[in-house]
C-alpha cells in the first residue's frame, strides 16, 4: 500500500524535472487527421509529401479554401482557380492571360496542375523547388495576384473561418505565409489525375476499351514521343529544347533562356519542361507560350515546323533530319489516342471543385 | 517488509535530486548567460546613413545605399580551446539598417568564449524552400519566387561611375555565396564572470567592393547568383564584419 504511494511520490517528482527547464517553443502537435490520398496503381503507389508538410485532412480541406478564395490576390477579385479552372484540367485556356492585378498580360502560358505531388521543379523553367515555394510567385507577382502577404495574413487572420480552419490544420489560429504555402500545397498535391479511357485500358478495367485506331495511335506515340512524354506520368520531368525558336532574348531578365535562366547553363538555354500530356484535350493552347491553339498545330510542328539551336534535343534531329517523321494519317492517329487521356473523374470530382 | 523498506528509501533517493533541481541558489555560480550582439554599419570610417550620405567606393566612384540587409545565421561561440561550445539554435538574423540591428544569444553555458562563428546568407538545408517562419518568413521579401532561394544581401543604392551613372542592385544568394566566418573576439568573455557582455559588431559596407576582388560600378551594378556576386561573396566574407569591442 504505501509502496505505491512513494512510487507515486518518486514519479511525480521525476515529472517535476522538465518544469524547471525553458518552455518548449514548438507549437503543439496538430491533432489534424493524417491521410493518404487515394493513388491509382497504374501512377505510383503512393503520393510523395516533403517531411514538414505532410497530408492531414483539415490541411487539404484548408487549401481548397485559399485555391479558390479571392481574398488572396490584391483587389480579392481573383482566386488561383481563375488562372487554374478545373473544367480545364486547372489550367486558363488562355495563350498568355492578362486578367492579372495589374492587367498586363503575362510572358507565359499558366500551366495546368495535374500530378504536381511528382514534379522535380515547378513552373515551366522549373525554377520553383517545391510547391510550397511556389505559391508565393503567383501570389505576389505585380501582373498576377498582386499581394503583399503581410497583408494577406492579415486579411485571413481577421477571418474567424480562416482561424478556425488554420487551428484544425496545424494547431494554432496564428496564420503565417508559410502554413498559407503548406495548406495550398497539400490541396494541390491532391489534383491526382489517372481514370481516363487510357487508363482504364491499361488497368484491365471496365470502361478500359481502346479503339483500333487509338491503338495505332497509342503505338506511334509510343514510337515517336514517350522518349520524353515518359511513363505513365506522360513526361520525364525534365527539360527539352523542342524546336520552337531559333534565338533566345536577353530582354526581361532573359526570360526567353526557359532552364537555362535557371541553370545559369548555356546548353540549357531554349529549354523547357516536358509537360504531362494527360487532359490535353482540355487544356489548350500549348506550349510556354501558348502559341499553338490545337493539338493538329503541335504535331505539325514537331512533322515540319522544328528549328535548330545548339540546344536542340537530340531526339528531333535524328538521321539528319529535322523533326519527328510522321504522316498526316500517322498525326491523327496519335491524336485520337491523345484524347483517351482525358479523365472525366477529374474535372468533375467534387473534392477538387469550388467549396464555395 | 523490510525489503520495502529499503525500496522505499532507495526511491525517496532517487527522487530527491529531481526537486532539489528546482531551488535557487543564489551563491552558486551561473549555468548559462546572455550574449548580446550589437551590429553597427559604417562605410570606411562614417556610419552608414540611408540615402542622404554619399560615399565614395574602393574604386574611387561615388554611391548612395538605399537599402542594406542581410541574413546572419548559423551562430556559434568557441571556447579557449577552440571547441564550439554554444550552437544558437533556430539561428537566422536578417540584419537591416532600417530594421533589426542586434540579436540575443540565449541560455549560453558559463564558459570562456574567445571567438565567434557565424555564415552570411542561409545554409542549404534552409534556402531550398521558402515556406518558413520569423526572419526567413518570406513576407520579408529577401526570397526569390521564380528561383527558389533566399536573398543573402540585398544592397541597393545608386553610384556614379567614371563613365556612366545608374542604380545598384546587389541581390546576393545561392548555395556557393553562403559563407561561413570565424571573428577574434577583442578579449574573451568569461560567463561565469560577465552575465550580460554584448559583442559590437562592425559591418563596413566598402568591404562588400574590396579584398580580395575590387568592384568597379562602371563594370558592375548589379547581380544576383554567378560569377559576379560570388566575387562579392568573396570579398564578404573577407573583412566584412568584425568584432570591435566587447561590453561588459
Amino acid at each position: 500500500m504505501h509502496l505505491l504511494r512513494y512510487i507515486t511520490i518518486a514519479s511525480i517528482s521525476m515529472l517535476l524535472l522538465p518544469a524547471c527547464n525553458e518552455p518548449d517553443a514548438e507549437a503543439p502537435a496538430p491533432q489534424a487527421k493524417r491521410f493518404s490520398p487515394v493513388v491509382p496503381g497504374n501512377l505510383a503507389t503512393a503520393v510523395p509529401y516533403p517531411e514538414h508538410n505532410p497530408f492531414t485532412e483539415e490541411g487539404v480541406t484548408l487549401g481548397r479554401m485559399l485555391f479558390y478564395d479571392p481574398v488572396l490576390s490584391a483587389n480579392n477579385e481573383l482566386s488561383c482557380a481563375s488562372c487554374h479552372q478545373q473544367d480545364k484540367a486547372f489550367s486558363d485556356g488562355e495563350a498568355l492571360t492578362s486578367i492579372g492585378v495589374s492587367g498586363k498580360q503575362l510572358k507565359r502560358h499558366a500551366p495546368a496542375l495535374i500530378n504536381l505531388a511528382w514534379m522535380k521543379g515547378l513552373f515551366w523553367d522549373g525554377g520553383a523547388k517545391d510547391i510550397e515555394s511556389l505559391a508565393f510567385g503567383p501570389l505576389t507577382h505585380p501582373d498576377e495576384m498582386g499581394q503583399n502577404l503581410k497583408e494577406l495574413v492579415l486579411e485571413l487572420q481577421s477571418q474567424e473561418k480562416y482561424r478556425k480552419q488554420f487551428r484544425l490544420a496545424f494547431g494554432t489560429d496564428t496564420i503565417t505565409s508559410a502554413r498559407v504555402a503548406q495548406a495550398l500545397a497539400q490541396f494541390q498535391r491532391t489534383l491526382i489525375s489517372a481514370n481516363s479511357r487510357y487508363d482504364k485500358y491499361v488497368r484491365g478495367e471496365s470502361g478500359g476499351h481502346l479503339a483500333e485506331q487509338e491503338l495505332q495511335g497509342m503505338a506511334l506515340f509510343k514510337q515517336h514521343c514517350a522518349s520524353c512524354h515518359a511513363t505513365d506520368f506522360f513526361t520525364d520531368n525534365s527539360y527539352h529544347n523542342n524546336g520552337l525558336d531559333s534565338t533566345y532574348s536577353e530582354d526581361f531578365e532573359a526570360l526567353a533562356f526557359g532552364r537555362g535562366r535557371i541553370s545559369r547553363q548555356q546548353q540549357d538555354i531554349g529549354k523547357y519542361k516536358t509537360p504531362t500530356l494527360r487532359n490535353i484535350q482540355l487544356t489548350a493552347p500549348y506550349m510556354h507560350d501558348g502559341r499553338f491553339a490545337t493539338l493538329e498545330e503541335v504535331l505539325d510542328h514537331y512533322r515540319t515546323g522544328v528549328t535548330w539551336s545548339v540546344s536542340l534535343a537530340p531526339e528531333l534531329q535524328q538521321n539528319g533530319n529535322l523533326g519527328i517523321p510522321i504522316t498526316q494519317e500517322e498525326k491523327k492517329k496519335i491524336i485520337l489516342f491523345l484524347n483517351t487521356l482525358t479523365d472525366e473523374d477529374f474535372v468533375q470530382n467534387k473534392a477538387l471543385s469550388n467549396p464555395y | 517488509m523490510k525489503k520495502t523498506t529499503i525500496f522505499k528509501f532507495i526511491l525517496l533517493l532517487l527522487a530527491f535530486p529531481f526537486l532539489a533541481a528546482c531551488s535557487d541558489d543564489d551563491d552558486e555560480v551561473p549555468e548559462a548567460g546572455t550574449v548580446q550582439v550589437n551590429i553597427q554599419h559604417i562605410v570606411g570610417s562614417e556610419p552608414l546613413q540611408l540615402n542622404d550620405a554619399t560615399y565614395t567606393s574602393p574604386a574611387g566612384d561615388t554611391y548612395t545605399v538605399s537599402d542594406l540587409k542581410y541574413y546572419i545565421s548559423n551562430v556559434k561561440l568557441i571556447g579557449s580551446n577552440g571547441q564550439t561550445v554554444y550552437i544558437e539554435p533556430e539561428s537566422y538574423h536578417l540584419i537591416s539598417q532600417d530594421g533589426k540591428l542586434a540579436f540575443e544569444l540565449l541560455d549560453v553555458p558559463a564558459n570562456t568564449y574567445n571567438q565567434i562563428e557565424l555564415s552570411i546568407g542561409v545554409d542549404e538545408a534552409h534556402n531550398h524552400s521558402t515556406d518558413q517562419e520569423g526572419d526567413l518568413d518570406p513576407s520579408n521579401e529577401m526570397v526569390w519566387d521564380w528561383d527558389t532561394g533566399y536573398k543573402f544581401v540585398s544592397l541597393m543604392g545608386s553610384y556614379t561611375g567614371d563613365t556612366k551613372s545608374g542604380f545598384l542592385v546587389f541581390h546576393i544568394g545561392g548555395d556557393a555565396n553562403f559563407k561561413t566566418i570565424t571573428l577574434d573576439l577583442p578579449q574573451p568573455i568569461d560567463l561565469r564572470k560577465q552575465t550580460n557582455p554584448e559583442l559590437m559588431l562592425q559591418a563596413d559596407v566598402n568591404e562588400m567592393f574590396q579584398g580580395p576582388n575590387l568592384i568597379d560600378f562602371d563594370v558592375m551594378n548589379s547581380g544576383g547568383h554567378g560569377a559576379g556576386p560570388s566575387m562579392m561573396a568573396e570579398n564578404y566574407s573577407n573583412g566584412f564584419l568584425k568584432i570591435t569591442e566587447v561590453k561588459q
